[in-house]
């Protein structure tokens, strides 16, 4: 029919403007967007009935908080009711983070995908809008419906952090590292609904990613952790092992002596102020290592980073009196205790221990670890310390903020999937993907 | 520029022939192993309607995807006002206005809102926007549903709303595809009002349609497309036999005149008209006069099929 001409191959241009990004655009998207996607009441009876039920819980929790929240110091002595700010804070700021990686998805996992099989897409890509600008207005759009969801929960979190007494800059802090898990999952979204043609897929796949950042997180370096248990040999400051021996004999002949005096009974002070109580012999407490099995979790810990929940537990304000000292000191406020504990993990095994000081609860001491600064503590109820110089130097936990790598790492994964959706979006077309139509 | 294998049919030549159409040299485009577009060449002026006519399937959908900017040819090289679709891709989107087969709506939102929507996504001004939307929808006669969503309207009223959208813009060249499906009688003749004011006003217009007939009256210049290939079609020429139309206001009168000059003819049962084969416009010539001379009260005689019928019935005969 036609004669074959000039067989060259067109090469793409550099003046399509894929990556332009202006403000005119991107207000025109996300204004299309906004009043496509808000529709009628409906909309408005959620929002209410998320304000209402956080609402409620956060008023359940604050007025349920004296009856079960109770603080005890690192002894284990009773203090009295907890503070409820904290907790309230925290549990409020877990919830909404949790409620928005559910919702999130569903305003954007289809967006791309959808408009495409309802023939919307294509001829907004026929106008001067950029692909980026398509993009980006959607994820805009996305986010700040999500975020009404967020911003209807503020005034509670606002009420708590002012009975909390919690910073206002880091409750800040706090809110926009959720606003910007919330973006990277609008972002995974978007990145899916234009990877697949089929709304089923582009949801299903922005779910599993969503699950596999909140939960695979947890669960790999756990499962992981069995692969890290090693023999490893521990540096101790303690009773040698012929001198533990001793000891235990004449422990295990009061205690028979002394019926009574069941070790879960054992307060302390009596027992170790009994005249024939078998003072441990801390004056020979000396250096010696042994082997053990011990999991080096600091090898994992790294995994759970980019979890969103540890990312914003970690940017979450550490109470006035700064980061707990020891485990339990704020374990109903879970922000500070989800911290702790990668803290914790990141840190692994003790591999320097002192149990020299551990005995002096045998003499009628408080004996405890400061978690912050690693030393062992050890206070007489009347507030006085014994002679005691610990050989251990102190095993400092690391206090550096870990939530600015775990944001970065899924702000690269939201802006990946970004990148993905803008080069599914560019046009001319070179490639279409398997059963899709342009127009 | 050497001339590219053209099958236009040039019938009148309207104003502005210098300004830039739509050229496509040896376009071709493949999907996987199905060649969509393979191998079209033609060009299409300014300021005039043209026909783009194909069976289905016959890639007419995927030229017009190329030549709006969205799709991009694996070979050849296709401009549109000037502008390479390739190397100037927005230009192309920013001159072109184009109009799918199947128009989407957004389900809430109104046609105004459409309309202004469209208009800033080619960086109109909120206020010319408006202008412009309100403008159009009084010109389709949409001006009652403005502010009510787009889901309501009928087909044809979408297809309206959809070549409203289309020239928001003030487009320099118009792609529509199957514009006038699901109109009624009425919104047709005016999208012929459209098409041809349009043309006038030395815009380039390429319309796809089905409806030939609806194309007949108001096409300049034809593309005829076939197996993903433009192809070489002559209209049929005054000299070709084609089937005529008579009807007379005395059907014996005229069926006794026939039978008489020894025409041979068919008539459908319960139709006072009858359908004869002519060899050439000359005998319609002299039937007319022969009919007058013998007082028969004929008072229709027309082609059966348009020229764009003939003419792609004719090409379809060839591919058998």
């Amino acid at each position: 029919m036609s004669a074959t001409t000039t067989q060259k191959k067109p090469t793409r241009s550099t003046t399509m403007n894929t990556w332009r990004l202006s403000f005119h655009g991107l207000r025109t998207v996300v204004g299309l967007e906004l009043s496509q996607r808000i529709r009628s009441r409906r909309w408005l009876v959620a929002l209410v009935a998320w304000f209402v039920v956080i609402g409620a819980m956060t008023t359940l929790l604050v007025a349920s908080n004296s009856k079960w929240n109770d603080r005890y110091d690192m002894t284990g002595t009773y203090l009295g009711p907890a503070p409820a700010g904290p907790m309230v804070f925290g549990i409020i700021v877990l919830f909404i983070l949790g409620a928005g990686l559910v919702i999130a998805p569903a305003f954007t996992a289809t967006s791309i995908n959808g408009d495409r099989n309802q023939g919307t897409l294509a001829t907004l890509q026929a106008t001067a809008l950029s692909s980026a600008e398509i993009v980006a207005g959607k994820l805009v759009a996305a986010w700040c419906i999500a975020g009404a969801f967020m911003v209807a929960a503020l005034p509670f979190l606002v009420w708590s952090m002012v009975i909390g007494s919690i910073p206002v800059l880091r409750t800040l802090v706090c809110f926009a590292v959720v606003f910007a898990e919330i973006a990277v999952v609008c972002a995974v979204g978007l990145g899916f609904s234009a990877l697949f043609n089929r709304s089923a897929a582009s949801t299903v796949m922005t779910y599993v990613v969503v699950a596999a950042l909140s939960l695979l997180t947890l669960i790999v370096p756990a499962v992981a952790t069995v692969l890290t248990v090693r023999e490893t040999t521990i540096h101790a400051y303690g009773l040698p092992e012929h001198v533990q021996d001793e000891w235990d004999e004449a422990l295990f002949a009061w205690y028979e002596d002394h019926p009574d005096a069941f070790w879960y009974e054992w307060e302390g002070e009596e027992e170790a102020t009994a005249k024939d109580f078998p003072v441990p012999p801390v004056q020979k407490c000396t250096e010696y290592e042994y082997t053990s099995w011990e999991a080096h979790t600091e090898r994992v810990w790294w995994m759970v980073v980019p979890n969103p929940f540890v990312v914003v537990a970690d940017a979450a304000p550490v109470s006035s009196s700064g980061p707990p000292r020891y485990w339990g000191e704020e374990d109903t406020n879970p922000l500070a205790t989800i911290r702790l504990a990668v803290r914790e993990v990141a840190q692994g095994p003790e591999l320097v221990v002192d149990e020299c000081a551990w005995l002096y609860s045998y003499m009628g001491y408080d004996v405890w670890q400061d978690r912050t600064v690693g030393t062992t503590v050890i206070t007489a109820p009347d507030g006085s310390s014994p002679d005691y110089v610990s050989q251990v130097p102190p095993t400092e936990l690391s206090q550096a903020p870990v939530w600015p790598w775990g944001l970065g790492v899924n702000l690269l994964l939201g802006g990946l999937f970004f990148w993905v959706a803008v080069r599914r979006l560019r046009i001319p077309y070179r490639a279409l993907p398997k059963g899709t139509r342009v127009a | 520029m050497d001339e590219p294998q053209t099958t236009t049919l040039d019938l009148e030549e309207p104003g502005a022939p210098d300004a830039p159409g739509i050229t496509a040299r040896d376009v071709r485009r493949s999907f996987g192993s199905v060649r969509a577009v393979d191998g079209m060449s033609f060009t299409v002026p300014a300021g005039s309607v043209t026909a783009l006519v194909g069976p289905n399937g016959s890639g007419k959908t995927t030229l017009l995807l190329i030549l709006a900017g969205l799709l991009q040819p694996d070979t050849g090289e296709v401009t549109v006002a000037g502008l390479d679709v390739l190397h100037d891709n927005e230009g192309v989107r920013r001159t072109v206005g184009w109009m799918p087969d199947i128009f989407g709506t957004w389900d809430s939102l109104t046609c105004r809102q459409i309309l202004t929507t469209f208009g800033r996504a080619h960086w109109m001004s909120p206020g010319a926007a408006r202008e412009r939307a309100a403008e159009l929808l009084d010109q389709m006669h949409l001006a009652e549903f403005a502010d009510r969503p787009a889901r309501v309207l009928s087909r044809g009223q979408k297809q309206r709303l959809g070549l409203a959208r289309v020239l928001v813009h003030d487009p320099q060249v118009l792609l529509l595809d199957e514009p006038a499906s699901g109109m009624d009688p009425r919104s047709r003749v005016e999208l012929r009002d459209t098409l041809r004011s349009l043309a006038e006003a030395g815009k380039t217009v390429l319309v796809s349609s089905h409806i030939l007939s609806d194309l007949e009256e108001v096409y300049n210049h034809a593309v005829f497309v076939s197996q993903g290939r433009t192809v070489d079609a002559e209209v049929q020429p005054e000299t070709a036999e084609r089937g005529w139309r008579l009807e007379a206001a005395d059907p014996v009168a005229l069926r006794v005149f026939l039978e008489r000059v020894d025409i041979p003819y068919t008539q459908n049962s319960g139709s006072p008209e009858v359908l004869v084969q002519l060899s050439s416009w000359d005998s319609a010539v002299q039937l007319v006069r022969a009919a007058v001379k013998a007082d028969v009260p004929l008072h229709t005689i027309a082609p059966v099929a348009g020229r764009l019928e003939e003419t792609y019935l004719a090409l379809n005969e060839e591919r058998v």
